[in-house]
């Protein structure tokens, strides 16, 4: 019992992770109909913005945080100026390559500015542990992982807000409805389209800073990080927000249950058993909505 | 004095030519129609007009030339707002969301509530039915609300794209009604139909397109009666 409780907890803490990643999919997605292979990478410059910021300048987790997501989101704001923009116009396919080949441009930049050699994140915030008795035994509790859910669910509400109370939240979602409507409203697709991505690394930035010190950083990171989190999106259902989460934290919570109670040499293979199951019986994901086209 | 001014206009999906040089005008407090078959390029000269295709030639609004390159956002803020073929409501929106976006360039301080007022005095089932989500309207009900979101857009022009496609005949002429009453508001009117009957009684002048070019135009009551017309368009 004791076991199950911990395992849960690290399990939620993972799968907040995916599901950090995973919104930035499906955000992208519900506005371009579109995956982006890059996701994972801009986690992994969240990372090594994060451990710059903290260690060279040693500044306050607070600001390693904001500035982590500021500076990554800037790289994606240049990334998109020269080498998605250009392709909006164009078949989607162009796009989605641009971004397939922008995951290894991004790789071999952080490999040319931070080496290939691994890096340690120094624990940032409280990495103790407590405990709390139970029944005759006692649970750990890893801090980390409750600051990683805490920011997680503070991103979640802010986005959702965001989303749903604000001019631009609602021009985003409106685009993802109807592009032609909503710029026939006035609302500058674009500057849309520009918004998503930066929505899109900026929470794969806190991510990356968020598990950096729990792991350790290099400039491969992100590819693995980022098929989980696009298999959690695709569970979820694509597009779908409430999805990506509740997809995240169940790939994370199956993964650590698999690990405990079966092996852990196999825990990824767990992941895409769930992945296609769920996909067999709901192809639309456990929120998406079955595609109805209307004249 | 005109409100609106074409001339020469040009403009292409790929190779596929559609547009051969249009010249339109449109007076100021008039209501303008364009009637042609399916497929003669009206909905296509709308999407130049509010910029979502590119274009050659010129379009002046209200004395000002406005090149392709500015944006539908720009034009949007100029007053010039159409209303789109099939409605093109947001489906999964609230009907009062779907009205906020409609207020969407309109600045932060603007005050929304009393233009809200307006609209739901003139249609007041979307008052009613204000919290329920757009694609769950009726046929004419979304047209209500897109004519009612494009007026909280604050038009100059208004440019309706066959606006009583697929609706009841009864639906229909209460459509025709709030575009007259709308027209006597100020508001001048580009009205794109195939019910080609009912938009030459409603409009003040008339333009026959024809495979991308001007075939015709005149008074409406005038086109009403021309021979070509009655047999193409008015069935005999
Ligand atoms: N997005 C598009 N891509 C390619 N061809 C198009 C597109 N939209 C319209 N067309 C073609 O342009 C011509 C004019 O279409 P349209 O402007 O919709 O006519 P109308 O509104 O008068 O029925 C038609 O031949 C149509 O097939
Ligand atoms: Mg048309």
């Amino acid at each position: 019992m004791v076991m199950l409780i911990q395992a849960l907890l690290s399990g939620v803490a993972q799968g907040a992770i995916y599901a950090l990643i995973a919104l930035g999919y499906s955000v992208i997605y519900r506005t371009l109909n579109m995956g982006h292979f890059a996701q994972g990478e801009f986690y992994m410059l969240g990372a090594f913005f994060g451990v710059w910021l903290f260690t060279k300048l040693n500044l306050p987790p607070i600001i390693v945080f904001i500035a982590s997501g500021l500076l990554t989101s800037l790289v994606m704001l240049v990334m998109e100026r020269l080498a998605y923009r250009p392709l909006y116009t164009r078949s989607v396919m162009g796009l989605l390559i641009s971004t397939l080949g922008m995951q290894y441009v991004i790789q071999t930049i952080a490999k040319i500015v931070w080496g290939s050699d691994v890096k340690r994140f120094p624990p940032m915030l409280d990495d103790s542990t407590v405990y709390i008795p139970f029944q005759d035994n006692r649970i750990a509790i890893s801090m980390q992982s409750l600051w990683v859910i805490g920011v997680c669910a503070i991103l979640l509400l802010a986005l959702t807000l965001f989303l749903t109370k604000t001019k631009t939240g609602l021009a985003m979602s409106a685009v993802s409805m109807n592009r032609k409507a909503a710029a026939l409203m006035g609302v500058n697709i674009n500057t849309v389209i520009t918004s998503t991505f930066i929505i899109a690394a900026f929470l794969a930035a806190i991510a990356g800073v968020l598990m950096g010190p729990l792991y350790s950083v290099s400039f491969t990171m992100g590819s693995g990080i980022g098929t989980k989190a696009l298999t959690a999106a695709v569970m979820g259902g694509f597009g779908s927000l409430p999805g990506a989460v509740l997809g995240g934290l169940l790939l994370g919570v199956v993964e650590t249950l698999g690990a405990l109670y079966i092996s852990s040499a196999y825990k990824d293979l767990f992941s895409f058993i769930v992945l296609i199951s769920i996909l067999f019986l709901r192809p639309q994901g456990l929120f998406g909505q079955a595609k109805v086209t209307k004249v | 004095m005109s409100i609106l001014k074409i001339e020469g206009l040009h403009a292409a999906y790929g190779s596929t030519k559609v547009l051969n040089g249009i010249d339109l005008d449109i007076a100021e407090g008039q209501i303008i129609t364009i009637v042609g078959s399916n497929g003669a390029g009206k909905t296509t000269l709308l999407s130049c007009i509010s910029g979502l295709i590119p274009y050659t030639g010129s379009i002046t609004f209200r004395g000002e030339s406005i090149s392709s390159n500015v944006g539908s956002d720009e034009r949007v803020k100029r007053g010039i707002i159409q209303v789109p073929e099939g409605r093109q409501v947001f489906a999964e929106f609230s009907v009062l969301n779907n009205l906020k976006m409609g207020a969407y360039t309109l600045p932060r301080n603007e005050k929304i509530a009393p233009m809200l007022e307006e609209i739901y005095k003139l249609f007041p089932r979307l008052n009613e039915r204000k919290n329920q989500k757009a694609g769950s309207l009726s046929g004419g009900e979304q047209q209500m609300l897109a004519l009612g979101r494009a007026l909280l857009s604050k038009p100059q022009l208004l440019m309706l794209d066959e606006p009583s496609m697929g609706l009841a005949p009864v639906v229909v002429i209460d459509i025709f009604k709030t575009i007259r009453k709308l027209n006597e508001r100020g508001i001048s009117i580009l009205l794109v139909e195939q019910n080609a009957k009912l938009a030459l009684k409603v409009a003040d002048y008339a333009y026959v397109m024809e495979n991308g070019r001007i075939s015709l135009s005149g008074v409406a009551s005038e086109i009403a009666e021309d021979e070509k017309v009655r047999a193409a368009y008015l069935g005999g």
